[in-house]
């Protein structure tokens, strides 16, 4: 018998002529809703955007400032993605496979940069790796610039994005068990073996969904960029803070044009997200349970 | 209250769950519905309940039409396979909730609704659970629960949709006597739907048995083990040995029987392993079959010898009672006769049954 | 033979996997935390607590800071409301209605998290603005979003309401149509199952959303500047006073202010704690 309840067919939930009304004006209520609060300003980006032709559209995107906004936050996601996604792995491995003390301790940081504002992410790398933070006078005796450089503007990246990966993982890894990796120990592999050829595989599309988030927060940080960017046009200037500086010098046309790229990798983002969950049935909200005995 | 079942029909797309079902169940009386899965029963079930709608037919209770009543308004209680507790209250306020929602003309006094959920309790012996939360608890004590909740509201009938199935074999037996006992006690008119005969045949006083949606046969427990409709009912209730073959001619008048007119190429014969006989030697008056021994499960009440016959794909198995074992003191290997005390004959359709009785001596 | 006592020594490891990696996993994980969380976390919290109670007391409750507070929490606290509303319309349709278009609407739903703030922040303002899409109709009668808190308000709605949906929509999926359907057997008619036994269920989600809405709400940045307008005492919030402060050099300022960002941020992460605790206390499942 069928578990759902949008599904189910209780004659229970079979709806009166009444409820069928009021069913159909919450959906509409739901769709209106979606529609000007959602969909209008995504069609707004692109509306300002060619706003005054083709032709401007092109040439805004390929100014040197925006070209090199853009190679700067793809360096930035190439570099944080991925180390993210190798703290995501760790992190999940020691909390799913292993029982320790202190282990809610460890889960609740993972959940800092969610619940911390991003201006005050950045100041935190201002304050250990800026010129009178902690770090400060070494650095620069060092010549070594963090702050007003890529490097920061790398690590407060990895600071906001490196939960996506693990909160993706650990949910999976903790509902599928550890069965079949303990099979491969029995059977002889060691421990890169029954990751490569056993955990891997199976987390694969997890690993995916939580990957893609976490490329998607990398590449439109503000916030906490903003912080530590300084603003050095063509050299720490991301893709999002290039938007907000065509904006504040009154070039809309340009700014919505670079915002319209940055919509785009959003949008991709979300149909990239819904394809692995209605394939793969990843992060599919609403799992069947197991029966309780 | 008695519970008419006419002509119910139930499809879903193209698979029809229930297929002109009809039966009676009288005032009082506790029947099982049983069968395998995908046979109807559980659909039966909801549709008695009011928790789907039939697309054919109609269910009286107590004589009155209502088909149409939602289930809140047929005056039944429901008891769930899993539980379906309020997760979210106390055992107490599950027992007590469908006293609580009952309209304000009818609802007893808050005084009245605790004294009869504290009885309720103490009936099914959870009146020192009243405060937890049914995470607490275990899966036999919840379906008490659950059992109790059904019966705070007085229901002319009571519904239970394998409400054992989810518990250990142990709890499950406890549980099954204790309902019979229940049952006794209130005489409420009760309908279990189950995929266990053994539970069917021992709580009801009749059982139905359904079969891909259509009624096999309906009876009390020892009229249909002993007098099975067809092939489905004999096989679906207790073990059966079959034996291809054909009648042969020389059949003694007895076993030629009522069909004598009409002669029968091919049969399945029915045997329960309790109706083989084993012999050493070649017995005088019946038609025996030589078979040897390939295990003996000695374990048990019964003793379960597993035999095989030459040209006989399937094992035979024969149960004998521990006295006759160890009298013949069989060992795996040797050969023996055996021959069956009765046999039922169906035709390959299952549509003819003839019933031949050995121990008459042939 | 005598018996030998072996001494009980405390150990990370509760209880022995014969899976491998242990050491290298939390060892890898521990040391990025650290690095990455920890001691960033330290360096600003020491450095508003150097500046002596006295100090950091005034600097936090300055009148421009605190009109800030004012601002920002009650602009979140409003958002969070709207959220809440907005957020639980949509879960219940996703939930429990299917109709045409409904994967793409619960794909649109995740559109705030994966939008750039900064992208957010601008459309918003040219939908809201006098000449805007939206606007163009408000102001006529005198409902003026942009540049008021009326505009915080919207954008904080924005990003927050998502965490509403995703929080709700999961609970209301899971539950047990058996729970309504013994309900209803038990004589109980369609608002009192919803009452009684959906809406006591949901309600913890629902509270657990909205918090989280209110947290990001209260942080938010990118999308906010844009159509807030930015004047002090009136439509300036916190996390702007920082970014000001910092180009100020008032690194001090900046630190003591961000401290008490952080206590709030806190506060509510304890507070969602709390809550998934008691619910997975009594009923065994996490919300």
């Amino acid at each position: 018998m069928s578990n759902r309840g949008a599904n189910s067919s209780s004659a229970l939930l079979q709806p009166s002529m009444q409820q069928r009304v009021g069913r159909v004006v919450l959906i509409a209520a739901a769709l209106v809703f979606l529609a000007v609060f959602l969909l209008l300003p995504v069609a707004a980006v692109f509306t300002q955007a060619f706003s005054q032709g083709w032709a401007m559209y092109r040439d805004s995107i390929r100014q040197q400032d925006v070209l090199s906004a853009l190679r700067l936050t793809g360096l930035v996601a190439v570099i944080a993605v991925p180390l993210n996604v190798l703290f995501g792995i760790s992190a999940s491995w020691a909390i799913t496979r292993f029982e320790f003390h202190g282990k809610s301790l460890l889960i609740t940081l993972i959940d800092v940069p969610l619940a911390v504002s991003p201006v005050v992410a950045g100041l935190m790398y201002v304050e250990v790796f800026g010129l009178h933070g902690w770090l400060g006078p070494w650095l620069s005796e060092h010549n070594l610039h963090i702050i007003f450089a890529v490097p920061g503007i790398v690590l407060a990246t990895i600071f906001v994005t490196f939960p996506f990966v693990a909160r993706e993982l650990i949910p999976f890894m903790q509902a599928q068990g550890s069965d079949e990796e303990i099979a491969a120990v029995v059977l002889g592999a060691n421990g890169w073996s029954v990751f490569w050829r056993v955990t891997l595989p199976n987390i694969k599309w997890a690993l995916l969904y939580g990957t893609i988030l976490a490329a998607s927060r990398s590449i439109g940080e503000f916030g906490a960029v903003s912080v530590v960017s300084g603003h050095i046009r063509g050299l720490t200037t991301t893709l999002p803070l290039e938007v907000e500086m065509l904006y504040n010098e009154y070039n809309f046309t340009a700014a919505f044009a670079a915002a319209s790229l940055l919509t785009l990798a959003a949008i991709v983002t979300l149909v990239l997200k819904k394809s692995i969950e209605s394939a793969t049935g990843v992060h599919q909200h609403g799992q069947e349970k197991e029966s309780e005995s | 209250m008695s519970i008419q079942v006419e002509h119910i029909g139930k499809q879903y797309g193209s698979f029809k769950a229930l297929d002109d079902v009809s039966l009676t169940i009288a005032n009082g009386e506790l029947v099982a519905l049983l069968g395998p899965s995908g046979s109807g029963k559980t659909t039966l079930l909801r549709i008695i309940a009011g928790l789907e709608s039939p697309d054919a037919g109609s269910i009286l209770l107590h004589g009155e039409e209502s088909t149409e009543h939602s289930a809140s308004k047929r005056g039944i209680g429901f008891v769930f396979q899993h539980y379906a507790l309020f997760r979210h209250m106390t055992i107490f306020e599950n027992v007590a909730f469908g006293l609580r929602v009952q309209s304000r003309k009818i609802r007893p006094p808050r005084r009245e609704i605790r004294e009869r959920v504290t009885e309720l309790l103490r009936l099914v012996q959870l009146d020192s659970f009243a405060r937890m939360y049914p995470d607490q608890l275990s899966g036999g004590q919840r379906q008490r629960v659950a059992l109790a909740r059904a019966l705070a509201v007085k229901p002319k009938v009571l519904l239970l949709d394998e409400p054992f199935s989810a518990l250990d074999a142990k709890v499950r037996k406890e549980l099954r006597d204790w309902l019979r006992r229940i049952h006794d006690e209130l005489h409420v008119t009760t309908v279990l739907v189950t995929h266990d005969q053994e539970e069917a045949l021992e709580v009801a006083d009749r059982v139905a048995i359904l079969n891909r949606g259509k009624l096999e046969q309906i009876g009390t427990p020892q009229s249909i083990y002993d007098h099975p409709a067809s092939p489905f009912v004999y096989n679906f209730l207790g073990n059966v040995n079959l034996f291809h073959g054909r009648l042969l001619a020389d059949l003694s008048p007895q076993e030629r029987g009522d069909s004598a007119e009409e002669s029968i190429q091919s049969a399945i014969g029915f045997v329960r392993p309790h109706e083989l006989e084993l012999s050493r030697t070649l017995p005088a008056k019946v038609k025996a079959v030589s078979a040897s021994v390939v295990r003996i499960h000695a374990a048990g009440p019964q003793v379960r010898v597993e035999l095989s016959i030459a040209g006989n794909g399937r094992p035979t198995t024969a149960e004998l009672d521990r006295r006759r074992y160890e009298e013949l003191a069989l060992v795996p290997g040797e050969k023996v006769f055996i021959w069956p005390q009765s046999i039922r004959l169906f035709d390959d359709d299952g549509a003819r049954a003839l019933l031949l009785d050995q121990g008459a001596g042939i | 033979m005598p018996e030998t006592k072996r001494k009980k020594s405390w150990s990370l490891v509760t209880r022995s996997s014969p899976l491998p990696g242990f050491r290298v996993s939390i060892g890898f994980t521990l040391a990025y935390l650290t690095a990455i969380v920890l001691i960033p976390l330290a360096a600003i919290l020491l450095h508003g607590s150097r500046l002596g109670w006295s100090v950091f007391l005034h600097t936090v409750t300055a009148p421009r800071v605190l009109a800030s507070y004012r601002v920002t929490l009650g602009s979140a606290a409003v958002a969070a409301l709207l959220s809440a509303a907005f957020g639980l319309l949509l879960a219940w349709v996703l939930a429990r209605y299917s109709f045409p278009g409904k994967r793409i609407v619960d794909a649109l739903v995740d559109l705030p998290f994966a939008l750039p703030t900064a992208v957010a922040g601008i459309s918003l303002t040219a939908l809201y603005a006098e000449s805007g899409w939206i606007g163009r109709y408000l102001e006529p009668h005198g409902i003026h979003v942009a540049f008021t808190p009326l505009g915080i308000v919207m954008a904080m709605s924005f990003v927050g309401f998502p965490f509403v949906v995703r929080s709700v929509q999961p609970v209301l999926e899971d539950l047990d149509p058996a729970m309504e359907e013994a309900a209803a057997s038990l004589g109980a008619n369609v608002w009192q199952r919803f009452t009684r036994v959906i809406a006591p269920v949901a309600f913890p989600a629902l509270l657990t959303g909205t918090a989280l809405a209110f947290a990001r709400a209260a942080g938010e940045y990118g999308s906010v500047i844009f159509i807030a307008g930015n004047m002090p005492m009136r439509t300036e919030i916190t996390a702007l006073l920082i970014v000001t402060k910092l180009e100020e050099f008032d690194y001090t300022g900046a630190a003591a202010i961000a401290s008490a960002m952080l206590a709030l941020s806190f506060i509510i992460m304890l507070a969602v704690n709390l809550i998934q605790w008691r619910v997975q206390r009594r009923e065994g499942k996490r919300v």
